[in-house]
């Protein structure tokens, strides 16, 4: 099987609708939180993932970077968009641009902390089971070790062990993105 | 003292000091690394349970959005599944690009020799002696130059193409032959040529039936990478 990576740079179409199903959620997440309609949201993605298309030939060759990739892409786009709206609120009124102004700066914080979100569900997406039922069990419906090995029958120790390299990996995945979008 | 596992750390961040020993306790409290993961692991399971607790989701595009973004990259949507009979291994979607390319030359190209496979399974295995039983000249893409030609040879049982291609040089890399099918959607990698630029490969007889006619040499840069470079030197239609 071809990497998705090397299949994307050397053109073949089939890798871009396989990156497009595994993280086009993800980048459509980040737009929708930081531009607030569908519309431009979904205006984004599509400029997302036809830019990493077009720009494919400068791809990192690591499937682990896809995601922030994707993201520091989606993030240039946001900011795109919302210097349009800015400019358009400057055509309305001085006023207006001056709260423009303004709202884009928290957006520009709002947007990590999105993005560290967005990426904590999309890995939890895509753990494994038992892992990732294990962590649902752990962080959705709070209970403790003790009552997620009985609920699943598992030795106690599998339980821990599963919550703790879930976390790690959790870590890994959010700093990867944090270091390839800042 | 080596660093504590990651995943005893991360017990240190649950709040299961006592999976550690006195040790690893000690060694944590004095470095830094580990402090800093510690705090970073903390961070993320502050995070995780945020994110669990505002019953947040992934929320997915509307289907038009796909459809918008594989039309500009003139993906056929949707993507037909390879053929049954054909070696899956080997079978690779060929790019847009280069299905475009193929096309022109399906239509452009001459040097069409008398094709005498006529479907499947009409070889006769006591065919006393190798029949050609299609050629073709190759040129450049563009078809100003000639490059030599190819042939598909059946005897004894079995069907090769023989590769004879000229004039060309292109500095490094290595020139590997393809047959892609006429559809311009599928193609399939045969082998190296030689250094001497000729080659003989065993070609299952069906392909040729199922339209991989057009012979394709491309230059291969030594990068592990199985797919089509881009880069044709040579082709020809069987």
């Amino acid at each position: 099987m071809l990497r998705l990576s090397s299949g994307l740079r050397s053109g073949d179409p089939h890798s871009l609708a396989q990156i497009y199903d595994r993280w086009s959620a993800l980048v459509h997440t980040v737009a929708l939180r930081a531009l607030g309609n569908s519309h431009d949201a979904e205006d984004v993605t599509q400029q997302v993932f036809v830019s990493a298309w077009q720009g494919r030939h400068n791809l990192t060759p690591s499937e682990r970077a896809f995601p922030a990739w994707l993201v520091a892409i989606c993030k240039h786009r946001v900011a795109d968009r919302r210097a349009e709206r800015a400019r358009e609120a400057r055509r309305v009124s001085a006023y207006a641009a001056a709260g423009h102004a303004l709202t884009d700066v928290g957006g520009a914080r709002d947007i990590e902390e999105s993005v560290d979100r967005v990426v904590v569900l999309q890995t939890l997406d895509e753990l494994g089971d038992p892992r990732r039922a294990i962590l649902r069990l752990a962080f959705y419906e709070d209970l403790t070790h003790e009552q997620i090995a009985q609920r699943l029958g598992m030795p106690l120790g599998t339980v821990k062990s599963h919550v703790r390299r879930g976390l790690v990996q959790l870590r890994s995945r959010v700093q990867e993105v944090r270091d390839g979008t800042r | 003292m080596e660093h504590v596992d990651d995943e005893l750390l991360a017990a240190l961040a649950l709040g299961d000091d006592d999976e550690l020993t006195a040790g690893e306790r000690a060694h944590v409290a004095g470095c830094d690394r580990c402090r800093l993961m510690v705090d970073e692991l903390r961070g993320t399971l502050a995070l995780t349970r945020a994110t669990a607790d505002s019953g947040e989701r992934l929320v997915a595009p509307g289907p038009g959005v796909r459809e918008r973004v594989l039309s500009a990259a003139s993906v056929p949507a949707p993507v037909p599944p390879a053929p049954r009979s054909a070696t899956r291994s080997a079978l690779r979607r060929v790019p847009a690009w280069l299905a475009v390319a193929a096309s022109v030359t399906a239509f452009g190209a001459g040097g069409v020799a008398g094709l005498l496979i006529a479907g499947n399974g009409d070889e006769s295995p006591s065919t006393p002696v190798a029949v050609v039983v299609a050629k073709t000249e190759l040129s450049t893409l563009s078809g100003d130059a000639a490059r030599g030609s190819a042939q598909v040879v059946r005897g004894d049982g079995r069907t090769t193409l023989q590769v004879r291609a000229t004039s060309l040089a292109q500095g490094g890399g290595t020139h590997e032959v393809w047959l892609i099918n006429e559809d311009g959607k599928r193609m399939v990698a045969l082998g190296f040529l030689s250094p001497q630029d000729d080659g003989s490969f065993l070609v299952p007889a069906h392909l040729l039936a199922e339209g991989y006619r057009i012979v394709d040499v491309s230059v291969e840069p030594d990068d592990g990478n199985p797919v089509h470079s881009g880069t044709s030197l040579a082709r020809g239609r069987l």
